[in-house]
């Protein structure tokens, strides 16, 4: 461009009666521009279908907790039930967070000197709230109840993963309206003996579909696909 | 079938009806009509969708944190209610109550089962009376010569007032009470007494009793309030009394009268005869109604008497003054009279004749010989003893106590007052000056929930708790004993009335101390047991008065075409102490479906005859004040008299009660009466916001009724009212025959058109209030109606009742047109409605043949009177938030909706899904005890069935199968959930011929016109 600008100088009467010409690479400017196009729609595409879906946007989620309560060795190694710190998930549809007056049940004697056990002690004494990070949010015009579940068969494993193996809780499925009605339509491969759903580690010895199978006739179930089953 | 009507435009087919009639939504109302047209809007939209893109930057979820107790609370448990059993007080009524709480919040009250009497009811001003609790308007802190001041500094301030106190004996000290039913409250009123003995009590409460109760005191030497036995009386004959709208034994009276009202029951039908200046609640369900000034009541009364006595050999004239005349009035002769008198001579024992309480003493003392005579004192007529009637202030009538008060602080016998209750400034009659006298005193102490006209008069403002803020005892004239507990920690800096007078004569204690002092004689079992069922134990308060006097009846007639005014407690507001509640605003009244306001009400053909028309500006002069205040035009109102509802027109309004309705307390003379009223047309007019014509179905036999020969002729006359095709709807009908089908039925001779089934529905259901502008473009939310009509004669026509809510058709007209599905059915038959589906194209409204489905036009939350600004975390926060105390009232099970989507009933689905969840954990199904909609549970009258329709022991099944079952229109084959049973009603024969209304047959005639009067 710079050397355009020196010639157009000197050549200034030259060049009036001359054409301008399209330098050559401009042809190949519609097949860019084509090019172009399909690229960036299917980077739209891309970015709905893959990047705002919730298999993107929601598994994986690992928020840092205020205390770092470790699920892996609690339930894990030491064995510890759901139900003894989630103890209303069979009957109500929340499945409560624990208070810190639970905690204390076995840590007024373990472990005091530890850090971390004083702070909930102290939430203990002052009565405040230890401030939990949500991992597995739902929406909130879907209403879900963890005891229709929990009572169907439906173990915690399904929709929260190997709690028992992980040292900060990580969210693992997608928690999507269409997650929750492909298990709705097709419940057999999901449902496990009433007595084992909180064994994350259980592990049939039949055929799991035959199982399902088998459950879905014993406990008398029928998920719906409704709108009104979580929607109100 | 004869037309049916719903307000005189609707009559004269007026053009502005027929707007309402065609259009679903109003010309304009998808308008922005504030400053912004439309196409401003989408520029808006423009620019705003550019700037989105910035803002979407974080689009991971919002980050919630969860709260968990730190130490677990007994009882409570996430997501589920717990209920508390505690008691409210009403001027003389005291309600039993369950307050649900969800985690300590306060959302919704419920009638307590286990209170005798009310069977788990309750009524409107209980339902309602749960946002009251979260007001913003309420006084937070003490207000100290109008400035905000501490609850320490009013406590130390007291400790040197209680030293003088205690050096003049109580000299000077004056206390305003309301209508006290607090036993503890006596207890400390006697313990102030004995220190300082010098004290004075008064008393005052605009809406009282004093006439029937001052008037059967002079005659008996008793302190008695009437009790009628409805479910033994056979004939009843109110002679302008309203029992079945407010006072402590409504809901049993509904209950009972609602009982006999059942004409599949094994008991006949009673009959109820009204003679009332207005239509009365009680009026609309009366078999005869007839309008009569309340100056000719005593001529109604009297004639009857000498019928009844002569019939019966009665001697009168040992007893009264009164002699027969010839009685002609506009509906009533002595043909209608003797007829009256006949039925009650027929049903001796088995009768009532009551009074209303604005009726004044002669009359009351009538009645109670009229009920000798009938041989029903003691049999459906009782009386109960007046609770602490030993009281000296309760003792003179409530006027003469205000009286008392105001002339002793102007004759500076007063020098501290202690007003407890109510707004006595708003209230009392002005003629007596008390604002004046009140100045007189050097130190006024005012105890009251909001900053009122009283308020400003006096230097110390202590702000009053809610009832579920502290504790209480109550005991109401049944007998029954309650101690009331709070539900929730106070949320203002405020006293008990306990407290405060406990203040005046030792250190502060709190009011559970007090309380539970006074009970203290109980075991900590019995206390316990006291507080868990709501009540303690039921005293028997009957008492058999009988006469020792002559009744002196004055016999001045008075000039018969002058205009007479009464005043009467409204449904919605009372006597105002809740006009600042935005729930009972908006409210549509049972009779005018006024909301907003109230007004002048004054029969069409007095209207005529001074030229007026709905919204005209009268002035009410009389010799001592005069009322600027708009007529309403009312169809069966009383020939030359007006009836104007108190509790509005605050002065010093706060957010919602500002600028709302006219004071009809002005209008009061120093008797507390209201006398010589010249009327004085203005030329300003007023826009009433009524909602009569909304929703309209036009004409088509919506309500149906029979009387009961006919109804024992054709068991069956609801059926065929309507011709319905042959043809097949265009669908393929599912069976919906197998699992939970759910229906409703509703029982029309139960429903008195209360509205407790809308404010329950109201506080279940997250609905907002969308303000008077709103109402007039048809944009009311609420999500159950009662519709009324007017049938017949316009000067006396019958007034028929229809609660109309979403029917969940079966085969639905507004599923069919919903272009992205966002109302469908579900395999239980309900018609639900998928919020985050609805984009807001209304469709769904205009296919809608009942009009109940409702859009927000805007996010009323956000415009409500008490909205907040929000804080501002992103751009779209430019918007305004509900209060977040106001949304502490939310029931956490329904969501709140968003503005531009369509919402309507869902049959309370929240309380059937955790019913049939709650059986299916049980391995069982659910029956009807298991589930109540908000609306059926708040029903005194038990007229709304509700369950599953397959289910042959359910009490909807069972109504579903009565003859007298019908759909509304059946026409259009819509398969409709809710169904109707039919009106019965059971009119003299000896008067049918004449009340025209009566004369219907069975086969519909479609009427193009109505019939013009």
């Amino acid at each position: 461009m710079s050397d355009m600008k020196d010639e157009n100088v000197e050549l200034d009467s030259e060049l009036e009666t001359k054409n301008f010409v399209f330098p050559k690479w401009v042809n190949k400017v519609p097949a860019i521009i084509a090019v172009s196009v399909v690229g960036i729609l299917m980077f739209v595409v891309h970015l709905f279908w893959y990047w705002f879906s919730p298999n993107h946007l929601e598994i994986g989620y690992e928020p840092e907790q205020p205390i770092p309560y470790s699920h892996r060795f609690h339930a894990g190694e030491l064995g510890i039930d759901c139900r003894y710190c989630h103890y209303n998930v069979e009957t109500q549809a929340h499945a409560n967070i624990p208070s810190a007056e639970l905690c204390l049940n076995c840590h007024s004697q373990i472990k005091q000197d530890s850090p971390y056990i004083k702070d909930v002690k102290d939430h203990y004494d002052s009565n405040t709230p230890i401030e939990w990070v949500n991992v597995h949010m739902l929406p909130e015009y879907a209403y879900f109840d963890h005891s229709r579940h929990v009572n169907s068969g439906v173990s915690c494993v399904q929709c929260h993963g190997r709690v028992d193996q992980m040292e900060v809780v990580q969210q693992v499925e997608s928690l999507s309206m269409s997650w929750c009605l492909d298990c709705h339509r097709n419940p057999e491969p999901n449902i496990w003996p009433k007595e084992h759903v909180t064994n994350l580690s259980w592990e049939s010895d039949e055929d799991p579909l035959e199982m399902g199978k088998r459950l879905v006739e014993e406990y008398h179930l029928n998920p719906k696909i409704e709108c009104s089953v979580c929607h109100r | 079938m004869k037309k049916q009507w719903r307000s005189i435009e609707d009559l004269n087919n007026d053009k502005r009806v027929e707007k309402f009639k065609f259009r679903e939504f109003q010309e304009g109302a998808s308008e922005l009509n504030e400053g912004v047209s439309r196409r401003d809007f989408l520029k808006f939209l423009g620019s705003t969708a550019a700037l989105a893109g910035l803002s979407g930057c974080n689009i991971r979820k919002p980050y919630y944190k969860i709260k968990p107790y730190a130490r677990k609370v007994e009882h409570s448990v996430p997501g589920i209610p717990t209920f508390y059993a505690t008691s409210f007080q009403v001027n003389s009524a005291v309600y039993g109550l369950l307050a649900e709480t969800h985690e300590g919040r306060p959302t919704k009250i419920e009638g307590n089962p286990t209170y005798p009497n009310t069977q788990g009811s309750s009524v409107l001003f209980p339902q309602s009376s749960i946002i009251d609790l979260y007001d913003p308007d309420r006084l937070k802190f003490p207000l100290h010569l109008t400035k905000t001041g501490s609850m320490d500094d009013f406590k130390d301030w007291m400790l040197a007032k209680k030293r003088d106190f205690r050096k003049n004996s109580g000299k000077g000290l004056g206390f305003l009470l309301g209508h006290t039913l607090s036993p503890s409250t006596y207890k400390l009123i006697d313990s102030i007494r004995s220190v300082l003995p010098q004290a004075q009590f008064y008393r005052y409460e605009a809406v009282n009793d004093d006439n029937r109760v001052f008037g059967l005191e002079t005659l008996t030497g008793r302190y008695v309030n009437t009790k009628f036995d409805l479910s033994r009386a056979n004939v009843v004959v109110s002679l302008s009394d309203d029992f079945l709208s407010y006072g402590h034994h409504q809901v049993q009276y509904s209950r009972d009268f609602a009982n006999r009202r059942d004409p599949d029951n094994d008991s006949d039908l009673n009959r109820l005869y009204v003679f009332e200046e207005r239509y009365t609640v009680t009026g609309t369900k009366a078999d005869h109604h007839f309008p009569v000034k309340q100056s000719d009541m005593v001529h109604v009364l009297s004639q009857l008497l000498v019928l009844i006595s002569r019939k019966v050999g009665f001697d009168l004239s040992r007893f009264t003054n009164i002699k027969y005349k010839e009685l002609q009035l506009d509906f009533v002769d002595h043909k209608v009279l003797s007829a009256v008198a006949n039925d009650l001579v027929s049903n001796r024992g088995r009768s009532l004749v009551t009074a209303g309480s604005s009726l004044d003493e002669s009359m009351h003392q009538l009645v109670f010989l009229l009920n000798s005579i009938l041989g029903n004192n003691f049999k459906t007529v009782f009386y109960q003893k007046l609770p602490f009637s030993n009281y000296d202030f309760n003792k003179v009538r409530s006027i003469e106590s205000i009286t008392k008060f105001i002339s002793d602080l102007n004759n500076k016998k007063l020098d501290t007052v202690m007003i407890l209750d109510g707004d006595p400034v708003y209230s009392v009659p002005q003629e007596l000056g008390l604002k004046l006298a009140l100045s007189k005193a050097q130190d006024r102490i005012y105890l009251s929930s909001h900053d009122n006209q009283t308020a400003k008069l006096c230097n110390w403002v202590i702000p009053k708790l809610h009832y579920l803020e502290f504790w209480n005892d109550l005991e109401s004239i049944d007998g029954v004993v309650s101690i009331a507990q709070p539900v929730i920690r106070r949320t203002v800096d405020g006293l008990s009335e306990h407290e405060l007078l406990n203040l005046v004569y030792r250190v502060y204690r709190s009011d559970y101390a007090i309380v539970k002092k006074h009970w203290s004689y109980l075991s900590s079992n019995q206390y316990d047991k006291a507080i868990h069922d709501g009540f303690l134990y039921t005293k028997n308060t009957v008492v058999y008065p009988s006469f020792n006097k002559k009744i002196t009846v004055s016999t001045v007639q008075s000039s018969s075409h002058d205009i007479e005014v009464t005043l009467y407690p409204d449904y919605k507001v009372f006597d105002g102490r809740f006009s600042n509640n935005g729930w009972l605003q908006e409210l549509s009244d049972p009779l005018h479906k006024l909301t907003w306001d109230n007004a002048a009400y004054i029969a069409p053909k007095t209207a005529k005859k001074l030229s007026l028309e709905t919204g005209d500006f009268v002035r009410l002069q009389t010799d001592y004040a005069s009322l600027d205040i708009p007529v309403f035009i009312s169809p069966g109102h009383a020939f030359d008299s007006i009836s104007i509802p108190m509790g509005y027109g605050k002065e010093m309004g706060n957010r919602i009660e500002e600028g709302v309705g006219f004071n009809g307390f002005h209008l009061l003379n120093k008797d507390g009466a209201i006398s010589h009223v010249t009327l004085i047309k203005q030329s300003e007019k007023h826009q009433f916001a009524s909602t009569q014509d909304h929703g309209s179905m036009e004409g088509r036999p919506h309500v149906r009724y029979a009387t009961v020969s006919e109804y024992q002729a054709n068991p069956e006359f609801a059926q065929g009212q309507e011709e319905v095709p042959h043809d097949k709807a265009l669908w393929d009908n599912h069976k919906f025959d197998t699992g939970y089908q759910w229906g409703m039925v509703i029982d029309l001779n139960r429903c008195l058109s209360c509205n407790a089934c809308t404010a329950s529905c109201q506080a279940e259901n997250n609905i907002p209030i969308v303000g008077k502008e709103e109402v007039l473009n048809g944009r009311e939310m609420h999500w159950n109606r009662t519709d009324r009509y007017y049938e017949g004669d316009l000067d006396n026509p019958k007034v028929l009742e229809q609660p109309v809510s979403c029917l969940h058709c079966e085969n639905a007209p507004c599923e069919q047109v919903c272009p992205v599905a966002a109302t469908v059915h579900d395999d239980e038959g309900l018609n639900v409605m998928v919020y985050n589906r609805c984009v807001g194209t209304r469709y769904c409204a205009d296919n809608c043949p009942v009009k109940v489905r409702k859009f927000n036009f805007f996010d009323y939350h956000q415009r409500h009177p008490q909205a907040v600004p929000k804080k501002k975390y992103h751009l779209f926060d430019y918007i305004k938030e509900p209060d977040k105390s106001l949304a502490k009232q939310f029931n956490p099970d329904v969501t709140v909706r968003m503005r531009g989507i369509m919402e309507k009933c869902t049959y309370c689905i929240q309380r059937i899904k955790s019913a049939t969840r709650k059986a299916s954990n049980e391995q069982r199904v659910v029956k009807d005890v298991d589930l109540k909609t908000a609306c059926q549970q708040a029903c005194p009258t038990d007229g709304i069935a509700f369950g599953n329709i397959l289910d042959k022991d359910s009490k909807v099944y069972k109504w579903r199968k009565k003859q007298r079952n019908y759909s509304i229109l059946e026409q259009l084959l819509l398969g409709a959930r809710t169904t109707y049973l039919a009106n019965v009603f059971n009119p003299n024969k000896a008067l049918v011929a004449e009340n025209s209304s009566h004369d219907k047959r069975h086969h519909v005639k479609k009427e193009s016109h109505g019939n013009k009067h």
